[in-house]
């Protein structure tokens, strides 16, 4: 099993990083590796994505459900993954809080892998997901500290 | 033909006539085979130890060019059967694996769809399309808490995880009860027999073809055991026994994994019927690790009760089997042939071994090297050195005490066995001898004195082989052979033990050689298509050379007999005024060898009255009792106080199969044998994680022993013929694992007894060794050995003759 | 095992091999010699749609000496840097890793510079390289630019290469005999459970030390060569300085070694390869 803590701050309100938490966009570009992102119902996103580390990169297909969503202080993402490589599902409960200007959050994700990227990829999962949890949150950072970015 | 007597070939350490055709490369596997039109399998495998399958989606892996078919349970399982449990277990309750998951996987690698192209890519590729969701059920992975209430169930159909219950005791559990009471000490242990994967270096494959117009089927399938596959194969998928050919083709080892009937040869079977084509498929080393057998994974509580002076009296053992999730041909077997040989070589009044076999959601345990009686010895001499240990008794002469002499067989065991043969203490002195043991004993206190961790470890094991009597076996115990002179004068030899490696096809050739009195060259012997093999036990429970090769001297004797009264005829005198010797029958100066015999027998012009043309014999072997090889392993290791890595110093191991008909097989198969051993005792383990993820799944992380894990063995062996037999062979296939794993481990632990540490289970990883030297882990539980005790003198020096050593492989 | 379909390109110079990546883009992967991406890909942890196999860059192989370093052609296989005479008087840290590296199968097809662009944090060779401060040297799209080692090994799996670059060669300075690499294997894949490579420069009195294997990333051990700065390698101060080996790292843990085990192997190593290394003169 995986498992990771972490807290982050960004530099927008606690509305605004919650709304763009919501933002099929934003997810998109958070997620390292993310081809792309679709809300297919509310609170569902159906994503195509290219995850691993460095040469080792799979493609998985994948969808991340939203559940007990309590405006705007928390939220649960419920993911699950599918490649040829194996099954990925997890949980990812965030929890803002203000900060100062800005917000923090504190987010505890839980996974299990199943299949060969469990045999195999045990040594590089725990790495693999930290990074892809970095990434996520200061790429977040990022998009809201220059609300004004023109995308891309 | 030969005038001049040669040296017999049977004792004769000769190169195998497999080898040439092995070592360049134009050997036959079952991959080799092409067939014009095969289809090519892949399966869709379950990543999830236990999960319901809530949808299957075959749409896209039908529609990729190049695929003939996708099949799910509901299309295949009901022409396919159920694998088959040959085991004896009244009580089992069986979840009826099928050839495909239906509705539920329960274990990782549980076959869920099967996909047939035109190619092998193709087929790959087709099975990765087949979407399958799944919705994760709870995972029953720690046997021990498996049968607790309120577990989750591996099976919710069956309503418990005990896949059964047996028990075996010496008969009169009272005597068993007064001898623990009135015992002076009863000493405890718990051992861990860690789960283990065999690795054939060739994986399972196998290929299918129907011939309609026939109706015959031929499956080339990499197995141990073409005759019980054609046995059972008709229960599952319906084709007449006698429409029904097995071939084995070069098997790239086996060790057990290939004692089986597995869904693949099945279904295989059963598509190439149903789409009129051949199918194959070949096992990836992935589906090797995780759908094909694994073994060991027991665990015991031991009991010993023993005098103060060092009398054995008793054993008890409680042992949990974790099974994995469904039983394969032998599965709950295995156990019950740790329990035959709980007593090991030793003296003891009474047993009881009480097993519990436990479902799992994981692979299906079963015979791997040794099957049940590796764990007999190492729990067995595993004690001795604990119960020796506790008592402050030399651990040879512990053992020397309780064993019986060559005086007292045939012995009867605790067990309710006969050994038929042995002298347990001769093959000890002579491992001493080998060993230089006083010099050893030297070498060791100079190392201590150094600081360093140095130790010695002795075993003295016997193991039950040539399974078996029928008796004892659910689908017989005999063999067959058969033995033909063609016409030429050359001779055919048939051996239904189908051998894979072992090389029967030289020994076999050693033993008809020399009682038909033809060069070895002029002996070819046949083997691993029951077209012509027609009936058969294979090979496993180092069985192949004593039955299949008694079997052969059967049939030799009769074509003997046979021949003999032709010969009588052809030269006019008395059958009984006839010698043969060199393969040639003679009388007042004139004789006939096989090249005048043979083809006056089919000829057939000029024959005895009565004499039934040709000369061919077959037999079927059965013997009376199974063997008892047994010998006595030593070891010498050195390990690394710092990093806890373990060094084996010195190897010695004196091994009694009785008569050998090909030293260098002998040495072969021991060798083999303690590298599997040095395996599973230093670092080989199957791993499961608390999810039933296989994490042990390639062999970037399941270790199996290099060359350079292999010290320079010293080889010896003392010859006690089976009274069982008429060569007095004794079988020697499984000895060197049986022998080396305690041995190895008696060793280790010899090195950290210093330092007070009582018991590790294996294997003995440098980190755990590392974490009982340092952090004071072990697994006994208790506290260290006293400081008082741990400069008990423990092995002391000997009169072995050192004077009269021998070198070498004697 | 069966990889998914992928196209494949075997470029003879380096110029085509940059222009077949620019226009593949991230579909494309560099096929060095293959140990750690086929597997992978054969098990689908990869899917590269292309594959550049530089075996036949002629220009990427081979070992020479330019303005007083050593170059190492990227390219250049285990084996042949294993038994390199030239290498072995000149740079001796590189004959005595190679030969620890898998078998001889692996390194017969094996390259030090995949080795290095793939940074597996177990493998042999980035140690190596930062031990010895190599220089890495990479051609790209825009021309060829130097990276420090110490700059080269971002995280787990990641390097300083950017998209569509391919690492040229690898450029050292000639070091003395004082040098070591010690490794604890991790058995089933002979990796490194922990691997110690060691640099002891005699003239400038300065000990180089770094370790593979335990952490995401290789890292040089400072503490420890701090602690060794100015002063005699004597046993005591190599035993005292080896404490702090794997002290601030971020210890990997798995089934084949616990952080503990690792960071205790890291001391032990780092110990016994300074030792090896300042007995070498």
């Amino acid at each position: 099993m995986v498992e990771l803590s972490g807290t982050y701050q960004v530099p927008a309100a606690r509305e605004a990083v919650y709304a763009a938490l919501q933002d099929p966009e934003v997810l998109r570009r958070c997620i390292e590796g993310c081809d792309q992102l679709t809300e297919t119902e509310p609170g569902v996103y159906d994503a195509q994505l290219r995850l691993g580390l460095g040469a080792i990169r799979g493609r998985y297909t994948g969808r991340a459900r939203l559940r007990d969503a309590h405006l705007p202080e928390s939220f649960t993402l419920a993911v699950e993954g599918k490649g040829p490589g194996g099954h990925v599902r997890g949980d990812a409960r965030l929890v803002l809080a203000d900060a100062g200007i800005g917000t923090s959050i504190a987010c505890h994700a839980t996974g299990d892998v199943a299949g060969a990227l469990a045999a195999v990829g045990s040594r590089l999962i725990q790495a693999a997901a930290a990074r892809l949890m970095e990434r996520f949150f200061s790429t977040l950072a990022e998009i809201l500290s220059r609300p004004a970015a023109s995308g891309d | 033909m030969a005038d001049t007597p040669r040296e017999p070939y049977v004792g004769r350490a000769m190169k195998r006539v497999e080898d040439p055709r092995l070592l360049q490369g134009i050997a036959t596997y079952v991959d080799d085979l092409r067939l014009t039109g095969t289809l090519h399998a892949a399966f869709v495998r379950s990543p999830y130890a236990h999960a319901r399958i809530t949808r299957i989606s075959t749409a896209a892996a039908k529609a990729a060019p190049g695929v003939v078919g996708v099949f799910v349970a509901s299309d295949v399982n009901q022409a396919c059967g159920i694998v088959p449990c040959a085991a004896d277990m009244p009580n089992l309750k069986n979840p009826q694996h099928r050839a495909l998951a239906d509705g539920r996987v329960y274990f990782v690698g549980h076959a869920v769809a099967v996909v047939i192209a035109r190619d092998a890519y193709t087929a790959r590729d087709a099975a990765l399309l087949v979407d399958v969701d799944y919705e994760p059920l709870p995972v029953v992975t720690d046997p021990e808490a498996a049968i607790k209430p309120g577990s989750p169930l591996t099976h919710p159909d069956l309503g418990t995880n005990v896949a059964f219950e047996w028990s075996m005791s010496t008969g009169d559990d009272a005597e068993l009860e007064r001898l623990f009471k009135s015992a002076d000490r009863v000493i405890r242990q718990r051992m861990v027999h860690q789960r283990l994967t065999p690795v054939a270096i060739e994986p399972r494959g196998c290929v299918a073809s129907y011939h309609r117009g026939e109706q015959s089927l031929t499956l080339w399938t990499s197995t141990q055991i073409p005759h019980l596959v054609r046995t059972l194969l008709p229960g599952m998928i319906g084709v007449p026994e006698n429409k029904i050919r097995i071939v084995t083709p070069e098997v790239g080892g086996g060790f057990g994994s290939k004692l089986n009937v597995y869904i693949e040869e099945a279904l295989c079977s059963h598509l190439a019927m149903r789409l009129h084509a051949p199918v194959k498929w070949i096992e990836t080393r992935r589906e090797n690790m995780s759908a094909t057998i694994h073994g060991r994974d027991q665990i015991g509580d031991y009991e010993v009760a023993v005098k103060n002076d060092g009398t054995l009296l008793a054993i008890k053992s409680r042992t949990i089997a974790d099974i994995g999730s469904y039983p394969q041909l032998l599965t709950p077997a295995v156990p019950t042939l740790t329990g035959l040989m709980l007593t090991g070589c030793y003296k003891y009044k009474a047993m009881r071994m009480d097993v519990t076999g436990v479902y799992t959601n994981k692979m299906s345990t079963d015979a791997y090297r040794g099957a049940g009686r590796p764990e007999a010895t190492y729990l067995i001499e595993r004690m001795a050195d604990i119960v020796a240990n506790e008592l402050r008794m030399d651990p040879i002469r512990f053992r020397q005490m309780n064993s019986p002499t060559s005086s007292d067989f045939p012995f009867a065991t605790a067990c309710g066995l006969s050994y038929d043969s042995g002298d347990y203490h001769a093959a000890l002195a002579k491992a001493r001898r080998l060993a230089r043991w006083n010099e050893l004993l030297d070498t060791r206190a100079r190392a201590r004195k150094d600081g360093k961790l140095f130790g010695v470890g002795v075993s003295t094991y016997v193991e039950i082989c040539a399974l078996g009597p029928s008796k004892a076996m659910s689908a017989g115990g005999w063999e067959w052979g058969c033995v033909r002179i063609e016409f030429s004068g050359k001779a055919t030899v048939i051996t239904g033990s189908t051998p894979h490696g072992q090389g029967q096809e030289t020994s076999f050739a050693q033993i008809a050689a020399d009682r038909l009195g033809l060069p070895i060259e002029d002996v070819v012997v046949l083997h691993g298509d029951t077209n012509v093999s027609h009936y058969g036990r294979d090979t496993y429970g180092s069985r192949a050379t004593v039955l299949g090769g008694t079997a052969i001297v059967m049939c030799i004797d009769k074509i003997l007999a046979k021949t003999r009264t032709l010969a009588a005829h052809l030269l006019e005198v008395k059958p009984g005024d006839l010698t043969f010797e060199g393969g040639r029958f003679s009388a007042n100066g004139k004789s006939l060898g096989w090249e005048d015999l043979a083809p006056a027998a089919y000829v057939a012009k000029n024959i005895p009255p009565g004499f039934e043309p040709g000369l061919e014999a077959s037999s079927f072997f059965e013997p009376e009792n199974f063997t008892f090889p047994f010998g006595t392993h030593i070891a010498a290791v050195e390990i690394d106080r710092e990093t806890g890595e373990t060094r084996i110093v010195k190897y010695v191991a004196v091994d009694d199969c009785g008569p050998q008909i090909n030293p260098l097989l002998v040495a072969g198969q021991v060798q083999g044998g303690i590298a599997h051993s040095i395996g599973q005792v230093l670092f080989e383990r199957t791993v499961y994680d608390e999810q039933g993820q296989l994490i042990t799944g390639e062999l970037m992380d399941y270790p199996l022993p290099r060359a350079h894990d292999i010290p320079e063995y010293v080889l010896g062996s003392t010859v006690t013929p089976s009274p069982s037999n008429p060569m007095g062979i004794k079988g020697v296939g499984e000895a060197g694992t049986i022998g080396a794993t305690p041995t190895i481990a008696n060793a280790v632990m010899d090195a950290l007894y210093p330092l007070g540490v009582r018991h590790l289970d294996l294997p003995l990883t440098p980190e755990k060794i590392w974490r009982a030297i340092h952090l004071g882990e072990d697994d006994r539980g208790g506290a260290r050995i006293p400081e008082a005790d741990r400069s008990a003198p423990r092995y002391t020096t000997a009169d072995v003759g050192e004077g009269a050593l021998e070198v070498g492989n004697v | 095992m069966i990889s998914a379909p992928f196209d494949y390109h075997r470029p003879s110079s380096l110029a085509e091999a940059l222009s077949l990546l620019a226009r593949h883009g991230d579909d494309a992967r560099v096929l060095a010699g293959g140990h750690s991406l086929v597997p992978a890909m054969k098990l689908r942890l990869a899917e590269p749609r292309v594959l550049v196999d530089l075996s036949r860059v002629a220009e990427l192989r081979g070992i020479s000496e330019k303005d007083g370093r050593i170059v190492i052609g990227a390219m250049t296989t285990h084996a042949e840097l294993a038994s390199s005479s030239f290498l072995a008087a000149k740079c001796p840290l590189l004959t005595e890793t190679a030969p620890q590296i898998g078998d001889i199968q692996v390194r017969n097809k094996g390259t030090i510079g995949g080795s290095l662009a793939h940074a597996d944090p177990a493998a042999d060779w980035p140690p190596v390289a930062l031990a010895l401060d190599a220089e890495m040297e990479v051609a790209g799209p825009s021309g060829s630019r130097m990276i420090a080692a110490a700059g080269f090994f971002t995280d787990i799996m990641q390097t300083a290469l950017r998209p569509g670059e391919v690492l040229r060669a690898i450029r050292v300075r000639p070091t003395g005999p004082s040098v070591a690499y010690v490794k604890t294997e991790q058995k089933a894949s002979g990796f490194a459970l922990c691997g110690v490579a060691v640099v002891v420069d005699r003239a400038a009195n300065r000990v180089s030390v770094a370790i593979t294997g335990i952490a995401a990333t290789p890292f040089r051990a400072s503490q420890v060569e701090r602690a060794l700065e100015g002063g005699p390698l004597t046993a005591e101060r190599i035993g005292e300085a080896a404490r702090v080996a794997a002290a601030g790292a971020q210890l990997l843990s798995d089934m084949h070694g616990s952080a503990d085990y690792r960071a205790h192997l890291a001391q032990v190593n780092v110990r016994r390869a300074i030792v090896r290394a300042s007995a070498r003169t």
